[in-house]
């Protein structure tokens, strides 16, 4: 199992300059792949400093792992040229698929949670964490549709799968959250159902709620009911690295500090510890 | 129903609006239905306008938020994204604007989508380091004519006929917005990197011409055929080295070599 980081946030363009004048206190910094996909200038520049001063995780949003495509080999190509040159203290994607056919939706599209996706899931996942040299963490996504064909519960098959591919996961707290409105189950039942010791790493978000669902927009501050399921999680699975994610409508970073500071509080950890 | 059969059909809602996936979903006869369907197929969409704002500010400043907004819709429709990165999607922009658009303008406002992409390419191009003009210095003087230059990663050089760089540069930084899209002067330009700052300038047609000969691979004696034929010879010499000056000062070269083989 990885080490816990302890409390981090989603490193933004917004913030670099903030954070390499102050140095705030955040114990590490989740990097969006894809942003440092790229053969050099300015995001490249900005990533190396930042990982110079703080431990870094990469998250990414194209794996696409669970499409019936073949792996995008020139993606974990660029992956691993990253891996190389950031040391990432671990890489994540989500559990989703992007696109078929050769094109990209540039979503988080929902699997069907049925046992022959689960056998494909399994498969891929062992291809690519062979292929980058290390076990990768997969995200619960949020969605607003669900399949007619699912045999189990979101959380049944994140948990085999983890286990049968001996993958770790990404907790997102929030899209526990908005799942749970959206497809009307009991979040702490999801919580309940993850095997602890499969849990790496905590994401907290914020929502837009919409008159009968919830809709995952990272554009808020964390929801009250999402910190008390992080509570809750937290009493249950332990010290974990946890991170706020905000993607939009990106305040300044003394904000999202505060925010940090809520998670470390909800934790027992002491914002002055 | 297979997997593969079933991301098609969710793709093909997606991206064409063609119903089929519904029958696969739970809950498709729910008065919410069709909004968190349009998550997914209004999502597509916002994403890539979103990127397209990012890439093309000029555009949109000068198409005005809601006709650029329009034209990008039209444009996603048209051009799927099939690069795992939504940085790279959006490039034949200028050209579907060139060719939908019937106004007077539509080819300036090609050249300015085509300059910012250029802007965004020199934006993340290779880090390099250049070479200083003290390299210069161990070339023997009958070696110069052989001496071929490698340009940095990030150089990029376009020839445009129209206002679209002022119009750029009004969008960026403000100032006396151009009074309409129209017809100029043939000029080059060159764009590159120095650290991670994005630089340009125009160049005259000399420089043009010894830029694109240095792109190839051409020696210095052939970027001074083409300088003479601009210039004249009897200036060629002395425009040849301030050309090089120029792009020494401008750290535009990589690496330097005195004929096919030896590096100096």
């Amino acid at each position: 199992m990885p080490e816990n980081l302890g409390f981090g946030l989603g490193l933004r363009p917004d913030h670099y300059e903030a954070i390499l004048a102050d140095r705030p206190r955040i114990d590490f910094f989740e990097a969006l792949t894809e942003n440092y996909l790229v053969a050099g200038g300015k995001p490249l520049h900005f990533l190396d400093r930042i990982r110079a001063e703080y431990p870094l995780v990469l998250h990414g949003v194209s794996l696409s792992i669970g499409s019936t495509e073949p792996l995008n080999t020139s993606y974990l190509t660029a992956l691993k040229g990253l891996i190389r040159r950031v040391e990432p203290r671990w890489v994540s994607d989500h559990l989703c698929w992007t696109g078929v056919n050769g094109m990209n939706l540039h979503d988080l599209m929902p699997m069907p949670f049925t046992e022959i996706a689960l056998e494909h899931l399994v498969e891929r996942v062992r291809e690519v964490q062979d292929r980058i040299g290390q076990r990768i963490l997969l995200e619960n996504v949020s969605s607003y549709v669900a399949y007619r064909t699912s045999e189990m519960t979101e959380w049944e098959f994140l948990a085999q799968l983890a286990e049968r591919a001996d993958c770790l996961l990404l907790l997102d707290v929030n899209n526990v959250y908005v799942n749970s409105v959206n497809h009307h189950f009991d979040p702490d039942e999801f919580i309940r159902g993850i095997p602890p010791y499969r849990v790496a790493q905590i994401h907290l978000a914020g929502h837009e709620r919409q008159d009968k669902y919830i809709i995952d927009t990272h554009d808020a501050p964390v929801a009250e009911p999402v910190w008390a399921l992080f509570k809750r999680t937290r009493a249950r699975i332990g010290a974990v690295a946890t991170m706020i994610e905000r993607d939009a409508n990106i305040p300044p970073i003394e904000e999202l500090l505060a925010e940090l500071d809520m998670a470390r509080d909800l934790s027992g950890m002491s914002a002055a510890a | 129903m297979q997997l593969q059969d079933l991301q098609s059909l969710f793709q093909r809602r997606v991206l064409e609006g063609r119903s089929g996936i519904e029958a696969e979903l739970t809950d498709s006869g729910g008065e919410d239905f069709s909004a968190r369907l349009s998550t997914y197929t209004e999502g597509y969409r916002s994403r890539l306008l979103e990127a397209l704002e990012t890439t093309y500010p000029g555009v949109k400043a000068a198409l005005g938020e809601a006709e650029f907004e329009r034209t990008v819709r039209q444009f996603v429709e048209a051009v799927r994204s099939r690069h795992y990165s939504i940085r790279y999607y959006g490039e034949p922009l200028g050209d579907f604007i060139r060719a939908t658009r019937t106004e007077t303008g539509a080819e300036a406002l090609q050249e300015l989508a085509r300059w910012e992409w250029l802007v965004a390419e020199v934006f993340d191009a290779p880090d390099d380091t250049p070479i200083g003009s003290e390299r210069l210095t161990a070339i023997a003087p009958e070696s110069w004519p052989l001496v071929t230059f490698v340009l940095r990663a990030s150089v990029r050089s376009v020839a445009i006929s129209s206002n679209a760089v002022q119009w750029w540069r009004w969008a960026r930084e403000g100032g006396v917005k151009p009074s309409a899209f129209e017809g100029a002067p043939v000029t080059s330009w060159r764009l590159w990197r120095q650290g991670v700052r994005t630089m340009f300038r125009s160049m005259d047609a000399a420089e043009s011409a010894a830029l694109a000969v240095a792109s190839t691979a051409g020696a210095f004696g052939e970027m001074c055929e083409v300088i003479a034929l601009n210039v004249g010879p009897a200036e060629a010499p002395l425009r040849a080295a301030s050309i090089l000056n120029g792009w020494f000062t401008d750290e535009i070269i990589s690496d330097l070599a005195v004929g096919p083989d030896e590096t100096q």
